[in-house]
């Protein structure tokens, strides 16, 4: 997680900039850079099963992440689905925190990391555009200690904001 | 505390130039109110006379030549016994302006250039003659030869028309010799000296001159006393000259004002009743007097109506200069309403208020949209320079809350808020207490402190830019501690009435 505690004029003015810059993309119809992770990533029609897919070690689930993006910081949940509808909860690991977050708003990358099953799992992912202005995120996911390979990933975003607490993993400690 | 002092500081440092500039001003309306009139007397002449007397001085014109002198001498000496007024005499007029700058080297170079014009004219050479006669005049324009040397203009003027009827040029000898005659009509000239068309010409100039209904305006036009009195810092121009009548001479006294730059006196008095004429004067010069040392600022223009209200509204935005609660701070975007009451040309009351809506920051450190009023009572200082009014204003200024206000840097509780009823407490992400919430209402306050200018528009409309700084010494429910001196940026307009 990125910090920084300290506050200054110039933070101030860094502010404005960043506000005046926000208003110029919200007039231009762009994204918000300081939103730009937020909401629901998932398969869909428009990217193939198995790319959508990964495995945990109990065979393939297809991941959806709920997202909130506040500027610095990104929080959230993970749920695992039986099929690439994402309808029905995997057997083993359903909902995992998304954790120990790190972001990159210049280059538009987040890293974090899940905990299922007593398995850490870490999450590369960056934001991509295709060319018809579809948003996606791409990238890996590995398994802390795992003697596999990073699987390769690519959600949509199918939903621009989240409910909180719908899905919410109420079995886990935060 | 110490930023008590920075804040102090910084408005020392705005106020005490402004109140120099303003003190001075303020001070030198006082002096103005009392000023004394400095009135400036131009030479006087007797138009009392004829063509026909041109060779001879009839008694008429020589009892009006001596009448002349004792009337300039009356008018003097009426205006000397006038309060608040400072005759400056002919003689005095004519040493200050022939002091001020070049003057008295142009001047020496209009004599050397008359006498050029002069030897030319006697060695018939009539083309050049003339243009050092006119190369003359014009330098005698510019050294106020008019009062200083009128009788050096009438000779120029002379030599001019003589050199124009050697070359055939009767018009315009006729043009100039009556401005000889308007510059010193008492010349007399010795029969026989000239041709007799010469002398015809001359005689036909005089009656001419005489003849004409505005004589002192002939002689001192008004754009030429509006350059005499600024020139010689004068209030007023005094010119007494006589003139014909059919029942005799007649006086006539004309005073210029400068700052309307009209005639504010233009008397004509018969003078076979002199106790007449004398009270007649008296009359008039009281009547200018009283309006002359009423008008404050010397004018005879009514004053610009003083507009002691002011509303003025615009847009404004703010910040916290002091902010520890946000990492990337937070603005303000709101509006601003003020009401101002001149108390005097330079001090104004003031109340003013800030309407803000605080913007979440971009990392969602302020959770929510925060609504402030604020409120601010005191006075200022205001200067003018042409349509731009510098001004400084203190006073003190309270802060009402009119939202809750939640603030956290902990993304978990930014996210996860409004947890539903059945989840534990120990199962939410966010742990209590980790959100700094601000409960309205809640109450601020502390020294408020303003800067900015106002540029007018039109007489009542204005423009204004400003900006303002507090600084909370109380707070009731509220952090002073870790959010502190907001910085306010307003735009608008005003209206004064």
């Amino acid at each position: 997680m990125i910090l920084n505690s300290s506050q200054s004029i110039g933070d101030h003015l860094g502010g404005w900039i960043r506000v005046a810059a926000l208003l110029l993309v919200v007039v231009a119809g762009c994204e918000n850079p300081n939103e730009a992770f937020s909401g629901r990533w998932g398969p869909s029609e428009a990217i193939a099963p198995e790319a959508a897919s990964i495995d945990l070690g109990s065979g393939p689930v297809w991941p959806q992440l709920h997202l909130g993006h506040y500027g610095l910081e990104v929080a959230g949940v993970a749920t695992f689905h039986s099929s690439e509808l994402a309808t029905g909860m995997a057997t083993s690991c359903q909902c995992a925190f998304v954790e120990h977050r790190h972001l990159n708003l210049d280059a538009q990358t987040l890293v974090f990391t899940t905990q299922c099953d007593g398995q850490t799992v870490d999450w590369a992912l960056a934001i991509a555009r295709d060319d018809d202005d579809g948003v996606f995120l791409e990238g890996t996911v590995e398994r802390t200690g795992g003697a596999e390979p990073p699987q390769e990933i690519r959600l949509e975003r199918t939903l621009d904001s989240v409910d909180p607490f719908s899905p919410f993993c109420e079995e886990q400690e935060p | 505390m110490r930023g008590l002092w920075r804040w102090a500081s910084w408005l020392a440092v705005f106020t005490v130039p402004l109140l120099v500039v303003m003190g001075s001003a303020h001070a030198e309306d006082s002096r103005r109110s009392w000023k004394t009139i400095r009135v400036g007397v131009l030479p006087g002449n007797s138009f009392v006379r004829g063509g026909s007397e041109m060779f001879e001085e009839d008694a008429r014109s020589r009892d009006s030549r001596e009448a002349m002198g004792v009337w300039q001498r009356r008018v003097e000496e009426s205006l000397r016994k006038l309060d608040l007024v400072r005759v400056v005499e002919t003689s005095e007029l004519r040493e200050q302006l022939e002091s001020s700058g070049a003057v008295r080297q142009t001047m020496a170079l209009a004599r050397e250039r008359f006498e050029l014009g002069r030897e030319r004219y006697r060695a018939l050479e009539l083309e050049p003659a003339g243009a050092q006669l006119d190369r003359a005049l014009s330098l005698m324009v510019g050294s106020w030869a008019e009062v200083t040397e009128p009788r050096l203009v009438a000779d120029t003027h002379l030599f001019r028309g003589l050199t124009m009827m050697d070359r055939g040029q009767e018009s315009e000898a006729l043009v100039a010799f009556r401005s000889m005659w308007l510059h010193d009509p008492a010349r007399r000239f010795q029969s026989g000296y000239y041709p007799a068309a010469t002398e015809a010409v001359m005689k036909r100039a005089l009656d001419d001159l005489v003849a004409q209904g505005d004589l002192v305006g002939a002689r001192y036009p008004a754009p030429r006393l509006a350059s005499i009195v600024r020139e010689a810092k004068l209030d007023s121009l005094v010119t007494v000259a006589l003139r014909p009548s059919e029942g005799g001479a007649a006086l006539r006294v004309v005073i210029y004002d400068a700052d309307s730059r009209l005639r504010t006196v233009d008397l004509t008095v018969a003078l076979n009743d002199t106790q007449r004429a004398e009270e007649l004067l008296d009359r008039a010069l009281s009547r200018w007097h009283s309006c002359a040392v009423r008008s404050e600022d010397r004018s005879y223009v009514a004053k610009p109506r003083l507009r002691r209200w002011q509303i003025e509204f615009g847009y404004a935005h703010a910040f916290f200069l002091k902010d520890d609660r946000t990492r990337a701070g937070f603005s303000s975007p709101g509006a601003n309403i003020v009401v101002n009451y001149r108390v005097g040309r330079a001090v104004q009351l003031f109340a003013l208020t800030n309407q803000m809506v605080s913007v979440p920051d971009v990392n969602r450190d302020l959770m929510e949209p925060m609504m402030t009023s604020r409120l601010a009572l005191g006075a200022g200082l205001t200067g003018e320079i042409g349509r731009l009014e510098p001004y400084v204003r203190a006073g003190v200024e309270l802060g009402l809350m009119l939202s809750d206000a939640k603030m956290t840097r902990d993304v978990e509780c930014k996210h996860f808020v409004n947890p539903p009823d059945s989840l534990s407490a120990s199962a939410n992400p966010c742990a209590p207490g980790r959100v700094f919430t601000v409960e309205a209402p809640a109450l601020v306050a502390g020294l408020h402190g303003g800067l900015g200018a106002r540029w007018k528009l039109v007489p009542s409309w204005h423009a204004h830019l400003e900006i303002q700084l507090a600084a909370y010494a109380f707070g009731s429910d509220f952090p002073i501690s870790d959010l502190n001196f907001p910085i306010t940026l307003g735009a608008g307009l005003g209206h004064r009435f």
